[in-house]
């Protein structure tokens, strides 16, 4: 074989994108929080991963209309929010599209919400304050699912 | 008012600080307060919580170090005053008390907490209906290799 070794391990180490499919098309995201600042946070990471952020809301009625406009891939959702809580919002997306992906995404110490949850339906759950990875890995296996 | 969820209210505040920003943060002082709660600084996020615990946690700092903490979170420069900088003051607060309920995890359900309410200025009082004066503890927290300082004050409502 005529290819270095740094060339090859080059090539090994470059990671697929989590955020696009395999047509290379970008998964769409509508991301769900009444924290602008979790919004930016996570559009950011999803972004770096090809993610595309195609739409946000912040509280479960702004979602549960979000999602029937944008039918997007995948919907990460807060549990607390005002107005309509994320457990009401999950409620009701499941019920217009029983397929929908909705990853709850929540502080320390709401695990009895987030176990009721995924008793209606949502993909998972990540724990605030979350990192790069198992966020998008969440919602990667969310999708595939 | 109880050691355990003393304990509960520093560990969650540096867990938070660690995880979000990387800030190692120092408990620079718990004190059992007298009074009224005033105000005692420009920033204050405030959650309430109810259930088998009840009351009501208050984050303060200043604007410069919310406009500073709030930066660290997103990796870009956020303004004083702004509403990213007020929004980040309450998502820590918000975390920060997930934190503490998820010690109370062997109950089911301990208690259920408010979005954040922030509030700008000095000339104010939070009134909480506590049953002591004991019931009020105040945190100061001291970030190591810096000279910001973050306050917590805790007022539970006994049973």
């Amino acid at each position: 074989m005529k290819m270095r070794g740094d060339k090859l391990t080059e090539i090994i180490n470059v990671k697929e994108p989590r955020g696009k499919n395999k047509n290379g098309e970008s998964y769409r995201v509508l991301m769900v929080d009444d924290s602008s600042t979790v919004r930016k946070l996570g559009a950011q990471m999803l972004r770096s991963e090809m993610f595309e952020i195609c739409g946000e809301a912040a509280d479960g009625y702004q979602a549960f209309q979000a999602y029937k406009e944008l039918k997007p891939d995948v919907v990460t959702m807060d549990v607390n929010m005002p107005v309509m809580n994320g457990i009401e919002a999950l409620r009701q997306i499941l019920a217009y599209d029983k397929n929908a992906k909705v990853v709850m995404v929540t502080s320390e110490g709401h695990r009895d919400m987030v176990l009721e949850a995924v008793k209606l339906g949502a993909k998972g759950y990540v724990v605030k304050p979350f990192r790069k990875d198992p966020f998008c890995e969440q919602l990667k296996l969310a999708i595939d699912s | 008012m109880d050691k355990n969820l003393v304990r509960a209210v520093a560990l969650s505040t540096q867990t938070v600080f660690q995880d979000l920003i990387n800030w190692e943060m120092r408990v620079d002082g718990i004190t059992v307060n007298k009074g009224p709660t005033n105000g005692t600084a420009e920033l204050n996020a405030i959650i309430s919580f109810s259930g088998s615990l009840s009351g009501a946690f208050v984050l303060h700092c200043s604007e410069t170090l919310a406009a500073a903490i709030s930066s660290e979170m997103l990796g870009l420069k956020c303004e004083e005053g702004s509403a990213d900088a007020k929004d980040a003051i309450g998502e820590l607060l918000n975390m920060i008390v997930g934190g503490v309920k998820n010690h109370y995890q062997h109950q089911r359900d301990p208690f259920r907490i408010s979005v954040p309410t922030i509030v700008t200025g000095t000339d104010f009082s939070v009134h909480v209906k506590v049953s002591s004066e004991d019931e009020i503890v105040s945190f100061g927290f001291l970030h190591v290799g810096g000279d910001e300082r973050v306050g917590l004050r805790l007022m539970l409502v006994s049973e």
